[in-house]
C-alpha cells in the first residue's frame, strides 16, 4: 500500500510541469480497471498455476494515465495494485531534451507448495536434524519452495535538443524466499531449503554523441550482489554448504557507428572490458580447513574482453554484403587452492581454472534476384581455445547458410533456409598414458562432451505465409535439425528435431476474427554409456559382465500444442465475446538396450498435458465504461516416473517433496469495470 | 490482501476524480482533410506518440505519407504512401520515411546491419503507429514471426514472458546488435548475469560449460523440463559424464521409487543429480566435493 501512495505523490509532483506552463491546457487520458476476481484451486498443487502470478480471492486493480502539456508529456501505469505481481512505471518526457523512468516491480516465483522437512531452522541458514519429528513424515515442518523478486529504480536521460546526451540509471533487485538444494553423498543426500535472501544493486552510465550518421557512446555497469547467506549448514553432517558467493560486476565498453560511407556502408565497432570479483574466507563458510591449506582465503577474479567490428555494404545495386569478427577473451585469475585430502593426497583447483578465448568471423551476403526474389549466403568461422578444459582443448567450428525468399505474388511469401555446420575439436586424451583398463581414468578415452566434440549439423527452414483473402492469413513453418556427434564413443552420438508450426487469422466481414494455431515438435536423442564399477574394466570392448556393460538409450519427445481464439463484437447489443482455448501435451519415452538386456524402458518422462479455456463478456455500458465478466478454467498433469510413488525419507536420505505434486485444477470467475477518460 | 487492494481502488478514484476529463481535442490544420475520410484513425493519432510530439510543430499526416494532394483526387492506396498491409511500397521505402526523423536514434544505430533489416521487416510490422501506445506488444508482435519461441515460451518450464514480467527486448536488442541472437550484451552469459547474479561467481570449484555458455544446458525460452533445462536430469549430465560408479550407471525404468531391490535410486529419482550436486554451477568449498558442497 506504501508503494502505491508513494507512487501517487511522485506522480503528482512530476506533473505540475505540466501545469506550471501558462499558454496550453494539459490533456489527461487515461483508463482505471478494477475488479474482485474468485479463485478455486487445489491449495497444496497450486504452485505451477501461480507460478509467477499472485491469484487469490481478492480486488484487483489496473491503471494507466497520461497527462501531455506541449511537448511534456508522463504516463503512469501500475498493475495488479497491492498483490504480489503487482507493477508501476512512471515515465516522462520532453521530447528532444530529457526523460526519466521510474519503476517498480514484484515477481513471485512459486515452486512447490507444502514441502516437508524433518529440520528445526528452516528459512535460515542453520539447519538441524529434528529429532521430535524425524521418525514420522506427517510431523516434519511445512514449508513452500517460492522466492519473491522485487526490482525498483530509475532512469534519467539528458540531451537538450543536442546530439550530446548523457543516461544514468540505478536498480535495485531483492530476491527472498527459500528454493530447494541437494547436497550430501550418494547415501547420505540431504534435499534441503535454502534461505534465498539476495540483493543486487545496478549503477549503469552511457554517455555519448549521435548525429544522423555517427553514434559513439561510452557505457559503464557497475553491479554488487550480497548474499546474506554464505553457507548452509547440513543437518545431517553439520557440515557447511556453500551458497553463491558476493561478487562485483564492473563494466565499460565503448560503441561506434559511422553511416554514409561510400558504397552505401556503415561501420560498426564495439570493445568492452569487464571484471567479476568475489572473496571469502574459510571462516566466512564457517569451514574446517583441509590439512596442507596453502590460504584460508579465495580471491575470485575473472576477466573478459571484448571486441567486435563489423562493416556492411551495397557495393553494387541489389547486393548487400556485411563482413564481421568477434573476439571474446576470458581470463580467471582466481586464487590456486591446494590441500591435503582424507587419503594424504594433494589436490588444487589448478588444473579447473577455466579460461577460454574465442574469435569468430564471417562474411553473409544478399542478392536481389528478378520477380521479388532475394538471395541470401554466408560463411562464419568461431575458434575456440581452451585452459583446463578436461577433454576439448579447442574446437573450430566452419558453417555456411543459403537462404531464398520469394514475394512475387500477392498471396505468398515463402522462404527455404539450409545451414551446415561441421565443427573439428581437438580431442585431448586424458587417459593416453593410461593402459590398464580396470584404471578408472581408462574411459576418458572414449568420452566427448557435445558441446565441444566434433560434429556436424544439419538445419532446413521452410516458412510460407499464404494470404488467399484480404481477410484470411495463413502461415506454415516446418524445422528439421541434425547433430551427429561422429567421433563420439560414449555421450551423446546424435540428436534431431522436428518442429511443424501453423496459425491462422481470419476476420469475417469484421464481425468476427477467428485465429487458431497449431505446434508439433518431436525430439530424438541418442547417447551411449558404461557401466562399471571399482574393478571393473572400463574398456567398451572387454567382455559384458552384471556388473560392467555397455548400454545406450533413445530418447523421443514429441511436443504437440494447438488452440483456438473467437472474438465476436457486439454478438448482442452492446456485448462481446471473447473465447479462447489452447491445449499442450508433452509424451516422453526412454528406450534402452545394453550387452546384459536386462533394463527397463521408461514411459513417462516429464509427460504433462495442460489445457487451459478463457470466456469473457464485455458490456459496454456506456461509450467511456465497460463491464467484464470473466471465466478462465486451467487444468494440469503431469506424470514423470522419477516422482510416482514419492517417498520423503529413504534409508539416511530426506528429500522435501520439491517439484513433487504438480498437477493442478483450477476455476477463476471475475467480474472488472473498465473505465476510460 | 484484499484490504490492500480496497485502498488502492479507491485512492484511484480519488485521483482520476481530481484530475478530470482533457477538453476535446486538438487536430493539426492540413489533417483536417485526412479526417474527412480517417476520422477514427486521426482522432486516435492525436493521443499517440507521434501526435503528442509534433504538438505545436509543423508535423502532419503528409509528414509520413506524403503528399495527399493526388489521393484527395485519387482515394486509392497507390495514391499515397502506404504503411498497410497492402501496401506497395517495400520495407526500405516505407523505412527511409521513418528513419527520416529517427535515424539518430542510439536505439536504432546499427538497424542497417540488422537481421531484421536484411529480413525486410518494416519498422510498421511491429509499432503501432497511431495509438496511444506505441509500444511494441510484445511477446505477441515477435511471436508473429518466431513461432519457435512461442512454442517453447508457452511449455511448462519458462521465463515468465507470456506473464508480461520479461520482455523479448530485456535480452534482444531488435533494431540490431553486435552480438549472436542480436542480445543486448556481449554474450550470453553477461546477458543471464544481469538477472542471475548468484551465478557469476567467481567459484573455487568451475563447472565449465557453465563458464563457457548457459545455453550449453538450458533454454532461455522454454522447455519441458524443469528449470529451462534442453534435457532431462540424468540425461543431460550422462551426455558428458561417463565415469564409474553411479554416473556411468543406466538409470532406467526400475530405477524408480517403486524400484525392485534397491529402494530406489538417488541418481534417479525425485531431481536425479542435483538431489547430491545442489552446487552445480560452480562452488566456494575450499575442498573438492564435485559440487555437492
Amino acid at each position: 500500500m506504501k508503494k502505491g501512495v508513494y507512487s501517487l505523490v511522485i506522480f503528482s509532483l512530476l506533473t505540475s510541469p505540466a501545469f506550471a506552463a501558462e499558454d496550453e491546457e494539459a490533456k489527461v487520458r487515461g483508463s482505471i480497471e478494477a475488479g474482485y476476481r474468485v479463485v478455486d484451486d487445489q491449495d497444496n498443487n497450486r504452485a505451477h498455476f501461480i507460478e509467477f502470478k499472485d491469484r487469490d480471492d481478492d480486488f484487483f486493480t489496473s491503471f494507466d494515465l497520461s497527462v501531455q502539456k506541449g511537448s511534456y508529456y508522463l504516463d503512469f501505469m501500475g498493475n495488479e495494485l497491492g498483490l504480489n505481481d503487482q507493477s508501476y512505471l512512471l515515465k516522462g518526457t520532453n521530447y528532444g531534451k530529457f526523460s526519466y523512468e521510474f519503476f517498480y516491480e514484484e515477481t513471485p516465483h512459486n515452486m512447490s507448495f507444502d514441502a516437508k522437512a524433518p529440520y528445526t531452522g528452516i528459512g535460515s541458514q542453520d539447519l538441524d536434524i529434528d529429532n521430535s519429528t524425524i521418525g514420522s513424515v506427517a510431523d516434519w515442518s511445512s514449508f513452500d519452495y517460492s522466492v519473491d523478486r522485487k526490482e525498483f529504480g530509475a532512469q534519467v536521460e539528458i540531451s537538450m535538443d543536442t546530439p550530446f546526451y548523457v543516461n544514468v540509471g540505478v536498480q535495485r533487485r531483492q530476491q527472498d524466499g527459500i528454493k530447494p538444494l541437494g547436497g550430501g553423498s550418494f547415501w547420505l543426500n540431504m534435499e534441503m531449503p535454502e534461505p534465498v535472501d539476495y540483493t543486487t544493486d545496478d549503477i549503469t552510465f552511457q554517455g555519448g554523441y549521435r548525429n544522423k550518421n555517427l553514434h559513439a557512446s561510452v557505457q559503464g555497469y557497475w553491479s554488487t550482489f550480497d548474499n546474506t547467506n554464505k553457507y548452509l549448514t547440513q543437518p545431517n553432517t553439520g557440515e557447511s554448504q556453500t551458497l553463491p558467493p558476493d561478487n562485483d560486476y564492473r563494466k565499460l565498453s565503448a560503441n561506434l557507428s559511422w553511416r554514409g560511407l561510400p558504397y552505401q556502408s556503415m561501420l560498426a565497432v564495439r570493445t568492452s572490458y569487464s571484471k567479476i570479483e568475489s572473496h571469502f574466507s574459510v571462516d566466512d563458510l564457517n569451514l574446517t580447513a583441509p590439512a596442507a591449506l596453502n590460504t584460508d582465503t579465495f580471491d575470485g577474479d575473472v576477466t573478459y574482453t571484448q571486441g567486435s567490428i563489423a562493416l556492411s555494404s551495397r557495393p553494387i545495386a541489389d547486393l548487400d554484403t556485411k563482413i564481421y569478427f568477434n573476439f571474446l577473451d576470458k581470463e580467471n585469475d582466481s586464487s590456486v587452492i591446494r590441500y591435503q585430502d582424507v587419503r594424504g593426497l594433494d589436490v588444487s583447483n589448478a588444473d579447473q581454472i577455466f579460461d577460454y578465448e574465442k574469435n569468430n568471423a564471417g562474411l553473409d551476403v544478399g542478392y536481389d534476384l528478378a520477380r521479388h526474389t532475394k538471395l541470401a549466403a554466408g560463411y562464419e568461422y568461431l575458434d575456440v581455445d581452451r585452459r583446463n578444459r578436461d577433454d576439448a582443448e579447442a574446437n573450430t567450428d566452419h558453417s555456411l547458410f543459403f537462404q531464398i525468399k520469394n514475394t512475387s505474388l500477392d498471396f505468398l511469401t515463402a522462404k527455404l533456409r539450409y545451414k551446415r555446420l561441421e565443427r573439428n575439436s581437438d580431442f585431448d586424451n586424458k587417459s593416453a598414458g593410461v593402459n590398464d583398463p580396470t584404471d578408472e581414468d581408462y574411459i576418458k578415452r572414449y568420452i566427448r562432451r557435445y558441446d565441444a566434440t566434433d560434429k556436424s549439423m544439419d538445419e532446413i527452414k521452410l516458412s510460407l505465409e499464404i494470404y488467399p483473402m484480404d481477410q484470411l492469413d495463413f502461415g506454415f513453418e516446418y524445422a528439421y535439425k541434425i547433430n551427429d556427434y561422429d567421433e563420439t564413443n560414449l555421450g551423446l552420438t546424435e540428436d534431431k528435431h522436428h518442429e511443424f508450426y501453423a496459425d491462422f487469422v481470419w476476420r469475417a466481414a469484421k464481425k468476427v476474427t477467428l485465429s487458431g494455431f497449431a505446434g508439433y515438435e518431436m525430439t530424438e536423442a541418442d547417447s551411449s554409456h558404461r557401466q562399471f564399477g571399482a574393478g571393473d574394466s572400463a574398456s567398451i570392448d572387454a567382455v559384458p559382465t552384471s556388473t560392467s556393460f555397455n548400454w545406450s538409450n533413445e530418447r523421443d519427445d514429441d511436443f504437440i500444442t494447438y488452440g483456438l481464439a473467437i472474438n465476436l463484437p457486439d454478438i448482442i447489443e452492446k456485448v462481446s465475446l471473447n473465447i479462447s482455448w489452447q491445449y499442450q501435451e508433452s509424451d516422453g519415452e526412454i528406450n534402452f538396450s545394453s550387452q546384459d538386456g536386462t533394463l527397463e524402458d521408461i514411459n513417462q518422462s516429464d509427460d504433462y498435458d495442460k489445457q487451459e479455456l478463457e470466456i469473457k463478456a464485455i458490456y459496454a455500458l456506456r461509450q467511456d465504461t465497460d463491464i467484464t465478466l470473466g471465466y478462465l478454467y486451467e487444468k494440469y498433469d503431469y506424470d514423470d516416473l522419477q516422482y510416482d510413488d514419492y517417498e520423503y525419507s529413504q534409508t539416511g536420505s530426506y528429500l522435501t517433496g520439491a517439484y513433487y505434486e504438480q498437477s493442478y485444477e483450477a476455476n477463476v470467475g471475475y467480474l472488472m469495470v473498465a473505465y476510460r477518460f | 490482501m484484499p484490504n490492500t487492494g480496497k485502498k488502492s481502488l479507491l485512492l484511484i478514484i480519488v485521483m482520476t476524480l481530481f484530475w478530470g476529463v482533457s477538453p476535446a481535442m486538438e487536430v493539426q490544420a492540413d489533417s483536417i482533410a485526412c479526417a474527412d475520410c480517417h476520422e477514427k484513425i486521426t482522432a486516435d493519432f492525436q493521443d499517440s506518440y507521434h501526435g503528442r510530439a509534433w504538438t505545436g510543430k509543423k508535423h502532419s499526416c503528409q509528414s509520413c505519407h506524403g503528399d495527399t494532394a493526388r489521393h484527395l483526387d485519387d482515394p486509392s492506396q497507390e495514391s499515397i504512401l502506404s504503411f498497410g498491409e497492402k501496401s506497395r511500397q517495400t520495407a526500405d521505402e516505407l523505412n527511409k520515411m521513418c528513419l527520416g526523423c529517427h535515424e539518430s536514434s542510439s536505439h536504432i544505430s546499427l538497424w542497417d546491419m540488422s537481421k531484421h533489416n536484411s529480413n525486410d521487416l518494416a519498422c510498421i510490422n511491429c509499432h503501432d503507429i497511431h495509438t496511444r501506445k506505441s509500444e511494441v506488444a510484445q511477446p505477441k508482435v515477435c511471436f508473429n514471426c518466431h513461432s519457435s519461441v512461442r512454442m517453447d515460451a508457452g511449455k511448462i518450464s519458462h521465463h515468465p514472458i507470456v506473464e508480461g514480467k520479461i520482455e523479448c527486448s530485456d535480452c534482444h536488442n531488435t533494431h540490431g546488435s553486435l552480438s549472436h541472437g542480436m542480445l543486448v550484451e556481449d554474450d550470453i552469459n553477461q546477458l543471464c548475469y544481469r538477472c542471475h547474479a548468484e551465478k557469476r561467481g567467481p567459484f573455487v570449484w568451475e563447472h565449465p560449460p557453465v563458464e563457457e555458455d548457459c545455453s550449453i544446458c538450458h533454454a532461455p525460452h522454454g522447455s519441458r523440463h524443469e528449470n529451462l533445462m534442453k534435457e532431462k536430469v540424468s540425461n543431460l549430465c550422462q551426455d558428458c559424464h561417463n565415469a564409474n560408479l553411479h554416473s556411468g550407471r543406466a538409470y532406467d525404468g526400475d530405477a524408480g521409487f517403486a524400484a525392485t531391490g534397491r529402494a530406489g535410486n538417488i541418481g534417479f529419482i525425485a531431481r536425479s543429480c542435483l538431489n547430491c550436486h545442489g552446487n552445480i554451477h560452480g562452488s566456494t568449498h575450499f575442498e573438492n566435493h564435485v559440487y555437492t558442497r
